[in-house]
C-alpha cells in the first residue's frame, strides 16, 4: 500500500482535497477503514490541497476580500436567521381579562363534591366542603400544569399526574407541588355561583 | 436489455465500484455478533415509520377541532386504517426499544471508542430525535392522555432559569397547550424531525461503512493472545441475509401486535376536564415520570424541578461526550460498563416503581 501513495498524488493533482479524499482509489477502497488509509497518502493529499499562493502583494488584498466575504456571509445568514427566530416565537395574544365567571348552580353542588369550570382559558375548581362551605381555586396544578380534581374519599384536591395533594384551603400538603393553588372569591346570587379573581 | 441498462447506469453513476466495495465488506463473527443487528432493525423500523406516517398524512387533519375525529375516521372508516395507525404506533414503540438495545450494546461492547466517536455522537442525537418523534407524535390524536402528557412535558422546560418561559411558549405556540401546540408539534413531527433524522441517519450509515463493525476489546485481545485473527463473514450474502431475517421477525412481531393489540384512541382531549386517574406516559418516559413524582418541591433551597431537569440534562450531555472521556484504557472501559449498568438499573427500578404504583 505505501507504494501506491505516489500514484495517489499523481492522480489527484489539481483535484480539490475533498474530492481526492472521497474518490475511490483502488478496488473497494471507498469503504476502507482508516487503518487502511496510510499516513503517507494523507500527507500527500494535504500537500496537494494547499492553495497555490504565488503573487507577492496578494495576501493583504486577499485578507480584505476574505473579510468582506465573511461580512457578506454573516449578513446573509443573519438576515435569514433573524426573521426565522422571530417567526418561531408565537406572538403575544393578550389574555382575555377574565375577572369573573359564572360557575353554575350552588344548590346542585352537594357537600364533599366539586366541579371544574372554565375561568377564561384556564380551568377553575369549585368545591363544597363536607361542612357545606363553597370554595374555589385555580384548577391548574402548581407542579407541572395538569388539571386537578376533588377526591371525596381523601377530602382533598388531588392531581392525578404526579400525585400532588392540596387541602380544602388550596394549600399544597403532599407530593411535589411547590405552591398553593390560587384561590378565587365566590359570590352566590339567586343560586348562581360567581367566581372572581381576588384583587 | 438488462445488461445494457446496467452498463448505461454504471457509466453515469459508477455504481459498480460501490457494489464491488460491498462485495469486499466483511462483518466480524464472534460470540457478541448478535448485537450487530439492532442498528439494522432500528433502520428498518424508521423506514416503516416513514411509510405508515406518509399514509396517515393522507387523512389526518392537524387542528384541535378535527384531529381526534380524523384519527377516528382513519381507524373506523378507512380500509385498513386501523392497521396503518396501529403499525405506526407499535413501530414507534419497537423503534425506541431497538434504539435503546442498540445504544446499550454499543456501550457495553465499547464500539464508541476511537475512531468511532462521531458515529456515537450521531447515534445519541438520533436517540434524542427518536424520543422527540415519540413526544411530538403522541399529541397528534388529541386525546385526553396525550393532552396532559404534553402539558407536563412542555412545562418541564419552565424550570430552566431565564429562558424557560420562552422555551415553553416556543414549544406550545402560546401560553397553554392548545390547537396552536397541535399544529406546531405536527410540523415538528412530519417535517423538521424527519428531515433532520434522515440527514443524521445517512451520516451515521456512512460512518459505519467507513469504519466497519467494531470488534469488542475482549475479542480483539483474545485474538492477539492466541495469535489468531478475528473471524469474519462476508457482508454479501451472509450478513445481509441474516439482517433480512431479523427484519422479517420484526415485521411479524409488528403485524401480530397491531392485529391483536390495536392501539387505543381513548377519549378526546378536554382542556377543562381534570387529568384522569392512572394517567401516565409511554413506557419509555415512565422512569422520568416516576423520578418527577419523587423529587421534592425544594432541594437545598433550589427548585426541585430545576434540579431534576439539570440532572437529566447533565446525564444526556455526559452520554453524548462519552467517547471523548473514556474508552482508551481498560480502566476507563470498566468505568463505562459500571456507569452504563448503573444507568440501566436506575431506569429499570424507576420504571418498575411507576408500573407498580397505585393511586391513593
Amino acid at each position: 500500500m505505501p507504494g501506491s501513495a505516489g500514484a495517489g498524488i499523481a492522480r489527484f493533482r489539481g483535484v480539490p482535497a475533498s474530492a481526492a479524499r472521497l474518490a475511490p482509489t483502488a478496488r473497494g477502497e471507498l469503504f476502507a477503514s482508516p487503518e487502511k488509509f496510510p499516513i503517507e497518502r494523507r500527507a500527500a493529499i494535504a500537500v496537494v490541497s494547499t492553495p497555490e499562493v504565488t503573487t507577492g502583494s496578494a495576501p493583504g488584498r486577499r485578507n480584505i476580500l476574505n473579510w468582506l466575504l465573511g461580512l457578506w456571509g454573516g449578513g446573509v445568514c443573519g438576515a435569514i436567521a433573524y426573521p426565522i427566530a422571530r417567526y418561531l416565537a408565537p406572538p403575544d395574544i393578550p389574555e382575555s381579562a377574565t375577572q369573573s365567571v359564572s360557575a353554575g348552580s350552588a344548590k346542585s353542588l352537594a357537600p364533599n363534591s366539586a366541579r371544574v369550570v372554565a375561568f377564561g382559558s384556564r380551568p377553575a375548581i369549585v368545591l363544597r366542603t363536607p361542612a357545606g362551605e363553597l370554595r374555589a381555586f385555580s384548577a391548574t396544578c402548581t407542579h407541572l400544569d395538569c388539571t386537578v380534581q376533588y377526591r371525596p374519599d381523601l377530602q382533598r384536591i388531588w392531581c392525578a399526574c404526579h400525585n400532588g395533594q392540596y387541602d380544602l384551603n388550596g394549600r399544597n400538603i403532599a407530593g411535589p407541588p411547590p405552591r398553593p393553588l390560587e384561590s378565587f372569591d365566590i359570590n352566590v346570587r339567586d343560586d348562581e355561583i360567581a367566581l372572581s379573581r381576588r384583587s | 436489455m438488462g445488461g445494457q441498462l446496467r452498463a448505461w447506469l454504471d457509466e453515469r453513476l459508477a455504481l459498480g465500484e460501490v457494489i464491488e466495495a460491498l462485495h469486499h465488506k466483511t462483518v466480524p463473527h464472534h460470540r457478541y455478533s448478535i448485537w450487530y443487528y439492532f442498528g439494522g432493525t432500528t433502520l428498518f423500523l424508521f423506514a416503516v415509520q416513514v411509510v405508515t406516517g406518509g399514509l396517515l398524512l393522507l387523512y389526518y387533519r392537524p387542528s384541535a377541532g378535527e384531529a381526534y375525529e380524523s384519527v377516528q375516521f382513519i381507524v373506523t372508516r378507512v380500509p385498513f386504517g386501523w392497521l396503518v395507525r396501529s403499525v405506526h404506533a407499535w413501530a414507534a414503540n419497537l423503534m425506541v426499544a431497538s434504539v435503546v438495545a442498540h445504544l446499550f450494546s454499543v456501550l457495553f461492547l465499547h464500539a464508541y471508542r476511537r475512531p468511532r466517536e462521531l458515529t456515537w455522537v450521531s447515534g445519541m442525537l438520533l436517540l434524542f430525535l427518536t424520543l422527540a418523534f415519540g413526544f411530538t407524535g403522541y399529541l397528534l390524536p388529541w386525546n385526553e392522555v396525550s393532552f396532559f402528557a404534553t402539558r407536563v412535558g412542555t412545562d418541564l422546560a419552565a424550570a430552566v432559569p431565564i429562558v424557560g418561559g420562552s422555551v415553553v411558549r416556543f414549544l406550545r405556540g402560546g401560553d397553554d397547550v392548545s390547537g396552536a401546540t397541535l399544529t406546531r408539534l405536527f410540523g415538528f413531527h412530519v417535517a423538521l424531525l424527519p428531515a433532520t433524522a434522515t440527514g443524521l441517519v445517512l451520516l451515521h450509515l456512512l460512518l459505519v461503512q467507513r469504519h466497519g463493525m467494531s470488534v469488542p476489546p475482549s475479542i480483539e485481545h483474545r485474538a492477539t493472545v492466541e495469535r489468531g485473527t478475528v473471524r469474519a463473514m462476508p457482508f454479501i450474502p451472509h450478513f445481509l441475509l441474516r439482517d433480512l431475517f431479523a427484519w422479517t421477525i420484526v415485521l411479524a412481531a409488528l403485524a401480530a401486535l397491531s392485529t391483536f393489540y390495536p392501539w387505543e384512541l381513548g377519549a378526546k382531549a378536554d382542556p377543562f376536564a381534570p387529568a384522569p386517574a392512572g394517567i401516565r406516559p409511554e413506557w419509555y418516559f415512565l422512569w422520568a415520570f416516576e423520578l418527577l413524582k419523587h423529587v421534592p418541591p425544594v432541594i437545598a433551597g433550589v427548585n426541585g424541578e430545576l434540579v431534576a431537569v439539570l440532572l437529566l440534562g447533565a446525564g444526556g450531555v455526559g452520554a453524548v461526550v462519552l467517547p471523548f472521556l473514556a474508552g482508551h484504557t481498560a480502566r476507563t472501559r470498566r468505568a463505562v460498563v459500571w456507569a452504563g449498568a448503573a444507568a440501566l438499573a436506575f431506569i429499570t427500578l424507576m420504571t418498575g416503581l411507576a408500573l407498580s404504583a397505585v393511586a391513593p
